[in-house]
């Protein structure tokens, strides 16, 4: 409690005495939108030409700056926007909203040159990229289908899963570690298809943030990256469709007023065809089979004044897989897996200077399975569910105190509630009904953090976060012995009796000095917890993975990071260039014991197997922000190591991705008014994997009838990931045709191709003994070969 | 469960365009391990037998199998006393194959195959039979020095309460069915009852090994303790096909090797990660299983 009553004191001391510092100032805040829907602008930039000095929007497009009074000038800038500028004359506190205009949009070309962002270099913000979901649009796509998550990955620091694939690790994170927000609520498996595409639909996104270090204090529970997705509002100026279609996916969002000005929707959903397109080419024994994905994404704001505001979001996705055996109609399976999200947020500007959000987010992962075989007697039914659900609710003050201290403070709460497995069915006359008792859990966070600029050159942003998860009854723990056979009940909990509670500070800090105008080193340690942990014995995520909490035998996941980096821009910021160095110690990593059976397992927390992790690397980044040729180019050197006492002889063994090198160039280029050119390359060092050292023939046998012998060969394994898969590189080309716009028309035709130089890239490699020749020989399995795609996104107004 | 999203991903591999080439792989060579299948039970001498061998190095062309030949293989009767087991009752040797009148003619052509050239490391003796809720111990000495112990359990036999089938559908061009078959038996009230069911089609009863069964399933009771169970075989049977179940009650380190080689044997797909077996011998890889056998054959008419 000390902490707490800490944390308040100081809130009140640096917001009281700077007041004190601040009585001859005044304030000027408001909102960045783009004047042609009324989308908040986030990280807009509002610069005060005679001082030098600014503020940027944030992630709801609200600014304030605190000025003595006098005569200024401000500049409002926003990539791909016509800036503004207001001559202002402050005698007291304002409020100013700009709306700016999509330069796009403007007859005369906008050629952007003194305002031009320099928050790479000034900004105490390291490791921390964003993209936007029409960037993400232009970027050569597989399939005709536009990613989110397959986009972050050609940004340094973030490694692709694999071909085409959709899980990322951040730093040498695991993919259970990246926070994956979609307008704060949390989604816990960000996958559709088993992985191939993402469960964000681009036309819904307006904003994507990656932050892989230097984690600010509002953030926490996972150790490695934060992936904030901000939904798109909807235009509350006119009615829009904006829609594509794609070769395996389409989608469509309708959005437009509710009250003009005041509130807007947008609706948007989108589902493959995957089945349809695949079943003529199926055997008819498979053609009665299917498997697809949807989604459907709500959001809704009113504006009620210049200080209240409410969002609702909402979101649902699911993929269904349905198998009828062709051989007997009576074997069917359907599954089906998926988040849902609903959040509700509420803006409030207490006063010119105190910027405040409260959310209430519900959130669910979960999977379902329904089996039947058989009839009457031979009948066998059953049915299995697992998942997670989560209660949030966060609230968060964004504070301008003084003109040198940024204040953040809030807290953040959250129930889960862990269901590792119900089953219920009938086998003929029998009746199955099994639960593996639920588990719950309270983690509750509260931080504050001060970005604070102590002089022209030195800004520091310190925070505090102090995070604590308590595991509580209802819940019945089995006693086992040695040999994992159950021997009785060890102990029962009441309800919300607690089970197991821990707690600790996150100390964050991150410092800029500025070298000169454009040039600065930046340095950032961050210490965070990871309560929740992925259950998953596999290679790849599966949506049958489970989470599960800390324990009493499970400890939270530890990890530190610390980076220092140079920044530096070039051509009055037209260019920007980054060097970070990063080292990060992951403690309590989790793998379980070989062959563990993750589902139905009343004792998976004493297969947990506890280990470390440690990562370390350097990234370069250089990135082109205007012209007509943008883009970037990206370089990571990193060495990424496990090691368990249990497992490899307790000898450190490289992470499945470990990536000695990564590179990947982005390159945009405007060929005219209607045509555009996207190019990526990529290159990586291949994953590490375990190749078997030996085989035993076993399960001896012989055909009485044939005299042949039978017997089974099976893998002996040694060392893990000791071997290296061929490296992955390949460069894919996307040509953009924008028809001309009208009033109520716009649409655009992109013609992607994918691998551009055919590279057989590895995905797996499986090894057959050739009988004949005694030899055994090794075969890659690769997915995709050159690959053209066409996709068209279209607008109607 | 996961091996149905095994099937999706391969369904989605496939869809997506999967294509493969030979590529070259240069590993260390490994180090040569001792292998032992040991098996008894109290009901059919032929499948009492000791298969010992070696492993393989996984990249080097020969695949002869390497039967190890002269072990001398003893297994010991025990008996438990309080909560002691005591291994000193008899002791059987086993002897190599070789060594057994009459087995040369049976094994001939096992031995004709030239890749089990030197697949001679099974040792037999005709006399043994184990009995029900009696403990044994497996010695297994080489001349080289190597020995290999282990230890297991013949539990109490748990007979299947019955076998039924259902032909389905219309029959084939032949005038087969299409029949769906379902054992059941009785779990009884105490917990950590572990069984392996052998089942084997087409061809008659095993002679040598448990090998020569199509497939098997393990069973435990963490769940469905005390209750009337049944399996139900997915894949259906034909008329006049000869189902032969070897339906066997195992102790738990038994089991546990039994369900680590199912899963390595389903290992090979490219998402699993490496299993490791759970041998219950000690300086080799592998099992001394003893097997309460109830054995059942079923024709559908």
């Amino acid at each position: 409690m000390h902490v707490f009553r800490f944390l308040y004191l100081l809130i009140l001391v640096l917001a009281g005495s700077l007041n004190v510092v601040a009585q001859q100032r005044y304030s000027i805040s408001g909102y960045v939108k783009d004047s042609s829907n009324g989308e908040s602008l986030i990280g807009a930039t509002i610069m005060v030409k005679e001082i030098k000095t600014g503020a940027t929007t944030n992630e709801y497009g609200f600014f304030v700056l605190n000025l003595p009074e006098g005569k200024y000038t401000l500049v409002v800038s926003y990539i791909g926007f016509r800036p503004k500028e207001l001559k202002i004359n402050l005698r007291e506190n304002t409020k100013i909203n700009f709306p700016l205009s999509d330069a796009a949009l403007e007859t005369k070309e906008v050629v952007i040159t003194s305002d031009r962002t320099d928050r790479n270099v000034k900004s105490t913000e390291m490791s921390r990229l964003e993209i936007t979901g029409d960037k993400i649009k232009e970027l050569p796509v597989i399939m005709g289908e536009p990613d989110v998550l397959k986009a972050i990955t050609l940004l340094p620091g973030i490694k692709s899963g694999g071909e085409a694939s959709t899980g990322f690790y951040v730093r040498g994170g695991g993919p259970d570690q990246n926070l994956v927000l979609m307008d704060e609520g949390v989604i816990y498996n960000p996958s559709h298809l088993l992985g191939f595409l993402s469960v964000f639909n681009t036309d819904a996104i307006r904003n994507v943030e990656i932050i892989k270090g230097g984690m600010p204090a509002q953030y926490g529970g996972r150790l490695s990256s934060i992936l904030n997705v901000s939904l798109k509002e909807g235009n509350n100026q006119k009615y829009q469709v904006n829609g594509g279609v794609g070769l395996i996916a389409s989608r469509i969002s309708v959005e437009g007023p509710i009250k003009k000005g005041k509130s807007s929707f947008i609706v948007s959903g989108r589902r493959t065809y995957i089945d349809a397109i695949v079943r003529p080419f199926l055997a008819d024994s498979l053609s009665s089979n299917g498997y697809y994905f949807y989604d459907l994404n709500a959001k809704a704001n009113y504006v009620f004044s210049d200080k209240d505001r409410i969002f609702f979001s909402g979101y649902i996705g699911r993929d269904i897989f349905t198998f009828t055996s062709p051989r007997n109609t009576d074997f069917k399976v359907s599954i089906g897996w998926g988040n849902a999200m609903a959040s509700l947020r509420w803006n409030h500007v207490f006063s010119n200077k105190i910027f405040s959000n409260l959310s209430v987010v519900y959130n669910k992962y979960d999977l379902t399975n329904k089996f039947e075989f058989g009839q009457n007697e031979f009948k066998i039914e059953f049915n299995a569910s697992s998942g997670i659900t989560d209660w949030n609710v966060k609230y968060d003050f964004q504070h301008l105190a003084g003109t040198k201290h940024k204040l953040r403070y809030g807290a953040h709460y959250t129930f889960h509630t862990f269901q590792p497995g119900i089953a219920n069915g009938q086998a003929g006359t029998i009746n199955i009904s099994e639960k593996i008792a639920s588990q719950y859990a309270h983690e509750g966070a509260i931080y504050l953090q001060d970005e604070w600029q102590l002089n022209n050159r030195l800004t520091v942003n310190a925070g505090l976060r102090y995070v604590g998860f308590n595991m509580v009854g209802p819940y019945t723990q089995y006693s086992f012995n040695d040999e994992n056979i159950r021997t009785g009940i060890e102990k029962e909990w009441k309800p919300n009796e607690s089970i197991a509670f821990y707690h600790g500070a996150e100390p964050r800090i991150a410092a800029t000095y500025l070298l000169n105008s454009e040039s600065s080193i930046k340095a950032s340690f961050t210490q965070t917890y990871q309560f929740l942990h992925l259950a998953t014995t596999s290679g790849a995520a599966f949506p049958a993975d489970l989470w599960i909490p800390s324990s009493g035998k499970v400890k939270p996941q530890l990890a530190y990071q610390g980076a220092i980096g140079y920044f530096r821009n070039f051509k009055n910021n037209e260019y920007e260039s980054s060097v970070e160095a990063y080292y990060k110690p992951m403690y309590n990593q989790i793998e379980f014991k070989p062959g563990t059976r993750l589902f139905f397992n009343q004792n998976l927390e004493s297969s947990v197997i506890p280990g470390q992790g440690l990562s370390y690397g350097i990234e370069f980044f250089l990135k082109k922000k205007f012209g007509k040729t943008t883009g970037w180019i990206g370089y990571t050197w990193s060495r990424t190591t496990r090691q368990f006492d249990e497992l490899n002889n307790g000898d450190p063994f490289f992470y499945r991705y470990d990536r000695t090198h990564d590179i990947s160039v982005v390159l945009t280029q405007e060929l005219s008014k209607k045509w555009t050119m996207n190019f990526v390359f990529v290159f990586g060092t291949g994953n590490a994997v375990t190749l078997p050292t030996s085989r035993m023939p076993f399960r001896i046998g012989f055909n009485t009838q044939t005299g042949e012998p039978i017997f089974e060969f099976i893998d002996l394994y040694d060392k893990i990931n000791d071997y290296r898969l061929p490296a992955y590189h390949r460069a894919d080309i996307a040509f953009t045709y924008t028809h001309k716009k009208t009033k109520r028309w716009e649409s655009a035709w992109n013609f992607s191709i994918y691998n551009v130089y055919n590279r057989a890239n590895p995905f797996f490699i499986y090894f057959l003994p050739d009988i004949e020749r005694q030899e055994v020989k090794a075969y890659m399995v690769y997915l995709f070969p050159i690959l053209p795609s066409v996709a068209w996104n279209f607008k109607f107004l | 469960m996961r091996s149905v999203l095994y099937i999706i991903l391969g369904i989605i591999t496939t869809i997506l365009y999967s294509c493969e080439k030979e590529i070259d792989v240069s590993r260390p060579g490994s180090k040569e391990q001792l292998v032992v299948e040991a098996s008894i039970n109290q009901l059919l001498s032929n499948l009492n037998y000791v298969y010992v061998t070696k492993s393989l190095d996984y990249f080097k062309p020969d695949l002869t199998v390497g039967g190890v030949k002269d072990a001398n293989v003893i297994i010991r009767e025990g008996r438990i006393s309080g909560t002691d087991t005591i291994y000193d009752g008899p002791a059987t040797q086993f002897f190599n194959i070789y060594g057994i009148p009459g087995a040369d003619s049976i094994i001939l052509n096992f031995f004709n195959n030239p890749l089990i050239d030197n697949l001679a490391g099974i040792y037999v003796n005709p006399a043994f039979t184990g009995k029900e809720s009696t403990p044994y111990a497996l010695e297994i000495s080489l001349p080289d020095g190597r020995l290999v112990t282990g230890k297991t359990f013949i539990p109490k036999v748990i007979r299947l309460d019955t076998i039924k089938y259902e032909n389905r559908g219309e029959p084939d061009d032949s005038g087969r069915y299409d029949a769906f078959v379902n054992f059941y038996w009785q779990d009884p009230p105490e917990r950590n009852n572990y069984r392996l069911a052998f089942i084997k089609g087409s061809f008659g009863n095993l002679l040598l090994g448990w090998g020569a069964a199509e497939t098997f399933r393990t069973f435990d009771d963490e769940f469905l303790n005390d209750q009337y169970r049944s399996y139900s075989f997915f894949r259906p049977f034909k008329t006049n096909d000869t189902l032969n179940l070897y339906f066997s009650q195992i102790g738990r380190k038994e089991f546990l090797f039994w369900q680590s080689y199912s899963r390595a044997n389903d290992s090979g797909n490219p998402f699993s990660t490496p299993v490791i077996l759970k041998s219950n011998v000690t300086g080799a890889i592998g099992t001394f299983t003893g097997y309460a056998v109830d054995y059942r054959q079923l024709i559908i008419k």
